[in-house]
């Protein structure tokens, strides 16, 4: 049979005004999380009440995830590899009238930039950093990242992989001033999650647990993806925030099995500013007499 | 946010005193109207940043600043500080200028304006922290992969770190292109007269529509150097590592990449002419023709003085921009005469010389961590002379 042919031209999208028409199609597989998550983000900017002509600046490093600042129409930049956190730093402290978005992989985040990642957190530079956390180098073919889970199989795999990072225990710990987890699954609370976390004033992170079928999913028995956001819906275990014994390492943690995909997916806002939390940390905005 | 009021800071020091190179630099970045610092501490070049916060911490304006966790983040940052429409800068030396590597890449692929000062020591690796080299001037060129060209000034004396770093930043935003200025630990520390004029004559980068720039009375084409559509303004701005077309999203076609480099290293070379010029002293009626960059060039200059007191005839060809090599200006000078090269390395700033000048020169290739001494220059040039008369 045939393959239809798409004219693109003549197709309209929900968000045509956001996104960059002339970069549509864009390079992501058929089942990936990244439309659906970009989707989430732009509803998010615009729930936020970003201008996305004059305010929000969306940044992003290399991989798959890199590529969507050119697909979203407000300014952006496609930094190097793992350095979308220092690049949105400096647009932040040179202009403080600028909202500034950081959305990259799990690798650019976490295993290049895992460094700038801290810091930023540390520092508390008012920016919102969303995480397509797929647990894999997408872009070179499916590698291990840090996130990926020990009993999988990837084309680096030797044995086992090294242990994943939990990244919301790692954002709780490095400081951050809002820290939230959802997945793909939850696509219609995400824009409001996001929002929430546009409007904090200081480090905002969401870890957003997406799926890759066609690299990832399909060497570890999860090929298609509505398999994969199946999982997810059935994993996503919202945690009560409110009582601090689920802020444990081994409450936030995500749970893996090699047979049965994600088990258990912590999910929900983990931290949100508080007076205690702001009072030593202010947000960096450069010298201000 | 509320805007922020401005308000005249206290920029211009305008006057005498006695300043080390690194102050002075970093006075001449507050000339040229810096508006954003990012930088990590690294001896010898830690007291620009120190000198910055001083002078700043007083300032009634806004200044964006931070001290970052590692030089790749510095470099990063001023390219996202510089995307804001603020001329932004980082300083460091031998080991944070190899971290920066990749960020001078980007900085060159994305024609980010940007001015990095790298106040050299030996190397490599930790090398020599507290003592000076030269043994950067190739990394300067070659240090990020890919085809770039930057524009890259070396000051000699404390005088000409002021006046080159307000240089600097006015080439970067004419030709919208980072700018390195080779400083060294001899220069970094050393106290001399420097005299801050009354007025310093600054370029600010083009505004899309607003008409093309002009540097030094010649006006610069839009077609080589494109106004910078900065973030925050009324059209979209965006730009990629990737090759990129005009709108700076993703293009790999090979004519779009074809133009993108090429024109990248043209809009530097066609206007290497307001680039600084070399300093030829006593070159008229020299046999010998010493060829010396920064500090080193003083250590010459007191040689040569002193070969001079005996009617030895000999000159000195300092380039103040090492790249693009001042090819033409070189052979020149030394058309029939003998060459030397003197310089704090095994042997750099003697590949373009004997490569623009299709000949072998002599050299002074000095590595003990020190300014070669001038007697060493003289022993030297004396046995040159020596050839000639036998």
């Amino acid at each position: 049979m045939e393959s239809p042919i798409i004219d693109f031209s003549k197709l309209k999208h929900n968000f045509e005004k956001d996104l960059t028409s002339a970069m549509i199609p864009t390079i992501w597989c058929t089942g990936c999380s990244l439309g659906t998550n970009l989707q989430a983000i732009i509803r998010g900017a615009n729930l936020a009440g970003y201008d996305f002509d004059h305010e929000m600046v969306l940044v992003s490093g290399i991989g798959c995830t890199g590529r969507a600042s050119g697909y979203v129409n407000a300014d952006g930049f496609h930094t190097t590899h793992g350095r979308a956190i220092p690049f949105a730093s400096g647009v932040r402290i040179g202009n403080p009238d600028l909202e500034v978005i950081v959305f990259s992989g799990d690798g650019d985040l976490f295993s290049i930039g895992g460094n700038h990642f801290i810091h930023a957190a540390r520092k508390c530079i008012d920016m919102t950093v969303i995480c397509n956390n797929n647990s894999t180098y997408g872009l070179t073919g499916g590698q291990a990242s840090p996130t990926s889970f020990i009993h999988t199989k990837t084309p680096t795999t030797i044995g086992q992989n090294t242990r994943p990072f939990d990244l919301v225990n790692l954002a709780l710990g490095a400081g951050a001033t809002y820290v939230a987890r959802y997945t793909t699954a939850q696509n219609t609370s995400l824009p409001k999650v996001i929002a929430e976390a546009m409007r904090v004033d200081g480090f905002a992170f969401i870890d957003l647990v997406s799926g890759c079928p066609a690299l990832y999913g399909r060497r570890n028995g999860y090929p298609t993806g509505e398999y994969m956001i199946q999982n997810f819906r059935e994993a996503s275990v919202f945690v009560d925030t409110s009582d601090p014994a689920n802020l444990l390492p081994e409450q936030t943690a995500i749970e893996f099995d090699r047979t049965k995909g994600y088990t258990r997916i912590p999910v929900g806002v983990f931290r949100r500013p508080g007076e205690d939390q702001l009072k030593d940390a202010l947000p960096i905005k450069g010298v201000v007499p | 946010m509320e805007k922020l009021e401005t308000v005249n800071d206290d920029r211009l020091l305008s006057g005498k005193h006695l300043m080390s190179g690194n102050e002075a630099v970093a006075e001449g970045a507050l000339a040229a109207g810096v508006e954003g610092y990012f930088g990590y501490p690294i001896t010898p070049s830690t007291s620009i940043m120190e000198h910055l916060i001083k002078r700043i911490s007083k300032f009634k304006n806004y200044f964006s600043f931070l001290q970052s966790e590692d030089e790749i983040a510095s470099i990063t940052a001023v390219i996202g500080c510089s995307w804001t429409r603020k001329k932004s800068m980082t300083a460091t030396s031998g080991p944070g200028f190899s971290l920066m590597q990749e960020g001078i890449g980007l900085a060159a692929f994305t024609e980010t304006p940007l001015v990095l000062i790298n106040v050299m020591r030996g190397g490599p690796s930790t090398g020599l922290p507290t003592f000076p080299g030269q043994q950067e001037l190739m990394q300067t060129h070659f240090g990020s992969h890919g085809d770039y060209l930057i524009p890259t000034l070396v000051p000699g004396s404390v005088q000409e770190c002021f006046d080159f770093t307000v240089e600097a930043f006015n080439i970067s935003e004419a030709f919208r292109t980072p700018v390195f200025v080779l400083s060294d630990q001899v220069l970094s520390g050393l106290k001399e007269l420097l005299t801050i004029p009354e007025k310093v004559e600054i370029v600010d980068r083009a505004v899309p529509g607003k008409g093309p720039v002009t540097y030094k009375g010649e006006e610069i084409s839009e077609v080589l150097v494109p106004a910078m559509n900065c973030f925050g303004e009324d059209k979209k701005s965006f730009s990629t590592g990737l090759s990129h077309n005009e709108t700076g999203h993703v293009d790999l076609s090979a004519d779009n990449y074809d133009n993108l480099i090429n024109r990248q290293h043209q809009k530097i070379t066609q206007y290497e002419h307001l680039l600084p010029q070399p300093k030829l002293q006593q070159t008229d009626d020299a046999d010998i023709i010493v060829v010396a960059y920064g500090s080193t060039a003083r250590a010459c200059r007191l040689a040569i003085k002193r070969l001079r007191r005996e009617n030895h005839k000999i000159g000195i060809f300092t380039p103040t921009t090492v790249w693009p090599f001042p090819e033409k200006q070189l052979n020149e000078v030394t058309k029939g005469r003998k060459v030397l090269v003197v310089e704090m390395s095994i042997g750099q700033l003697i590949w373009p010389v004997e490569r623009y000048l299709h000949r072998k020169v002599e050299h002074i290739g000095h590595t003990r961590g020190q300014i070669p001494p001038p007697s060493l220059i003289e022993k030297k040039l004396k046995e040159m002379l020596k050839e000639d008369n036998n």
